[in-house]
């Protein structure tokens, strides 16, 4: 099975190179491309390249990260999404969260927190989402 | 003559004896009200040597009788009396002033018409007088007898006037000559009257619209302070939302970003990958400057070395790296309330900001901090290009934000500029501390 292809919208440096890294890393991943805000990723998503896993900052510099990241699942039916902020989920606006309850494949995670395992949880191939058991570890990787 | 220099003092003099003696500082319609009874005093004495010299003229040429000399002389004894009164005015015992100008008055009536009672319409509009005036200056319980002391003189003066004739001076010479004189006195009698009822409306109404003034201009300088009130309220907000957004745009990504990386490398470690050590420095790069971010933050909330040194080292710290040479002159400044430095400081380096933003390459710029008694002076003077000060349009948020500032801390702001001689801006602070109990509280 090929590796699933996540694409970062994110509009600092540091951690787009920060969750390139944990992608790389993790088991059955890859990199497929970054955006440093919305209107470079809506350039890309859907017309250049097809994503499987989009990770997405909520408040880019340029839009509100979960307008974009409606438009590109329009544009790509299945796509999975997770978002992320420096902000706690309570700090968030209740209407993205209840965007996530809508589909099962949109997560959200605090920028700390981020690393391979949310990667998991929303990367998966098909419908229906897989949920990995807590033992499951490094997406896979200890298997 | 005597009498009238001795009643009139010097306008700033009775002002001031009042408020030592009365305790209190007079309000404006109190002082309209003493300079209205003043007046009538003055008036009435006035009129008293001519009214005086009636019954002495009709004694040296009309009737020798002694009556009209004992009348003549009580005239004159009364405005003695009434004279009294006006140094009870300037002691501020109105009442007193008051019984003095009544009795002087009822005295005179009832010898009037008891000489002459023909003459009692005279009478009549001359006890009208005091206790009209009477109403004005006395309180209810001082009005009461009074008002029944001049019930019992109008009954005398009445019984008199129309029940009694046993001096019949009247018969004594041609009735004409006392029917006329009464016409004339009668007539004559109501131009002071006329002019004291005048002057006290005058002075009321002036009262009235000064302190309508006064009124108007409260209002104003309250919408004023709602104003500033609202801006400084929202100057701090925006403030804390700046904060809140170099937070998250800064430092709290760096550390989330390391914090990602460092979890990535230790778990990596974890399974036997060798760690790059290259990569770590870079790390620790992005540590340093999210430290370095935080640092500046702090710093832009609350100057550390203003809160340790106090002003004149908090400014030379500021300036240390200005792109023109700017001078503190200090002398002799104090630690002081941190709300008069905090002031001060955000205020001269707005200043500063400004004078250095418009600068030419030539420009110095002085900063003078001087103090006196209770009063903290500060000026911030440029050599710069200067501006018209008579365009408001260029008076941006910065010189609102410096106004706002320092008035809120009870201080006053002036700018002064003209082009092609520099600008100062110059503002004072009172620096005894403000007492606030909701502050002490906790």
């Amino acid at each position: 099975m090929p590796d699933l292809r996540v694409f970062i919208v994110d509009g600092h440096e540091s951690f787009r190179r920060a969750a390139a890294e944990v992608v790389e890393a993790a088991v059955g991943f890859r990199v497929d491309g970054c955006a440093a805000s919305g209107a470079e990723a809506l350039a890309v998503v859907g017309a250049a390249a097809a994503v499987d896993v989009l990770v997405i900052d909520v408040d880019l510099p340029d839009a509100d990260g979960a307008a974009v990241a409606s438009e590109l699942c329009r544009r790509q039916p299945g796509l999975a999404v997770l978002y992320t902020s420096t902000l706690r989920a309570d700090d968030l606006p209740t209407e993205l969260l209840e965007r996530r309850e809508r589909t099962a494949r949109v997560r959200f995670v605090t920028k700390a927190a981020f690393d391979a395992d949310c990667l998991t949880t929303v990367g998966t191939r098909r419908d229906p989402v897989v949920y990995p058991d807590a033992d499951a570890g490094l997406g896979g990787r200890t298997t | 003559m005597q009498m009238r220099d001795s009643g009139v003092a010097p306008p700033d003099v009775p002002a001031e004896t009042t408020a030592r003696a009365s305790n209190s500082t007079p309000t404006a319609l109190d002082v309209a009200a003493r300079e209205q009874l003043r007046a009538a005093i003055l008036a009435e004495n006035r009129m008293s040597w001519i009214a005086a010299a009636v019954p002495f003229g009709l004694w040296l040429f009309v009737l020798r009788s002694p009556l009209l000399l004992a009348f003549g002389l009580l005239i004159v004894l009364f405005s003695v009396v009434r004279a009294r009164a006006l140094p009870e005015i300037d002691r501020g015992n109105i009442e007193r002033a008051v019984l003095y100008f009544l009795v002087g008055k009822w005295a005179i009536s009832i010898a009037l018409v008891f000489l002459l009672p023909i003459a009692l319409p005279i009478v009549i509009v001359n006890l009208i007088m005091p206790i009209a005036l009477a109403s004005m200056h006395l309180s209810a319980r001082r009005f009461v007898p009074l008002m029944i002391a001049s019930v019992v003189v109008a009954f005398v003066v009445a019984m008199l006037g129309y029940l009694q004739n046993v001096l019949a001076l009247e018969e004594e010479t041609e009735p004409w000559v006392w029917q006329w004189l009464c016409v004339i006195v009668l007539t004559v009698h109501f131009v002071p009257m006329s002019l004291i009822l005048w002057r006290g409306n005058q002075q009321q109404r002036a009262t009235y619209g000064e302190a309508l003034d006064v009124n108007r201009r409260l209002i104003a300088s309250g919408e004023d302070l709602r104003r500033s009130r609202r801006r400084l309220v929202g100057a701090a907000d925006a403030e804390r939302s700046r904060i809140e957004r170099d937070l998250h745009d800064g430092a709290q990504q760096r550390l989330s970003s390391v914090l990602v990386q460092l979890r990535l490398r230790s778990r990596l470690a974890r399974r036997g990958t060798e760690i790059d050590l290259d990569e770590f420095d870079g790390l620790l790069d992005e540590l340093e400057a999210a430290i370095a971010e935080l640092r500046d933050l702090a710093h832009g909330i609350y100057p550390p070395v203003l809160a340790m040194r106090g002003l004149p080292a908090a400014l030379a710290a500021a300036v240390r790296r200005a792109p023109v040479p700017v001078e503190i002159d200090a002398v002799e400044i104090d630690r002081f309330d941190q709300t008069i430095e905090a002031a001060a400081y955000f205020c001269c380096l707005e200043a500063i900001q400004n004078a250095c933003k418009h600068s030419e390459p030539d420009t110095t710029v002085t900063v003078s901090l001087r103090r006196v008694d209770d009063l903290l002076t500060c000026s911030v003077a440029d050599d710069g290009p200067g501006f018209d000060v008579g365009h408001a349009a260029t008076l941006g948020r910065g010189i609102e934000n410096m106004t706002d500032r320092i008035g809120a801390a009870g201080g006053v702001l002036t700018i002064d500029s003209a082009v092609g001689v520099g600008t100062t801006v110059e503002f004072e602070l009172p620096t005894a501390a403000v007492t606030d109990p909701e502050e002490h509280r906790t």
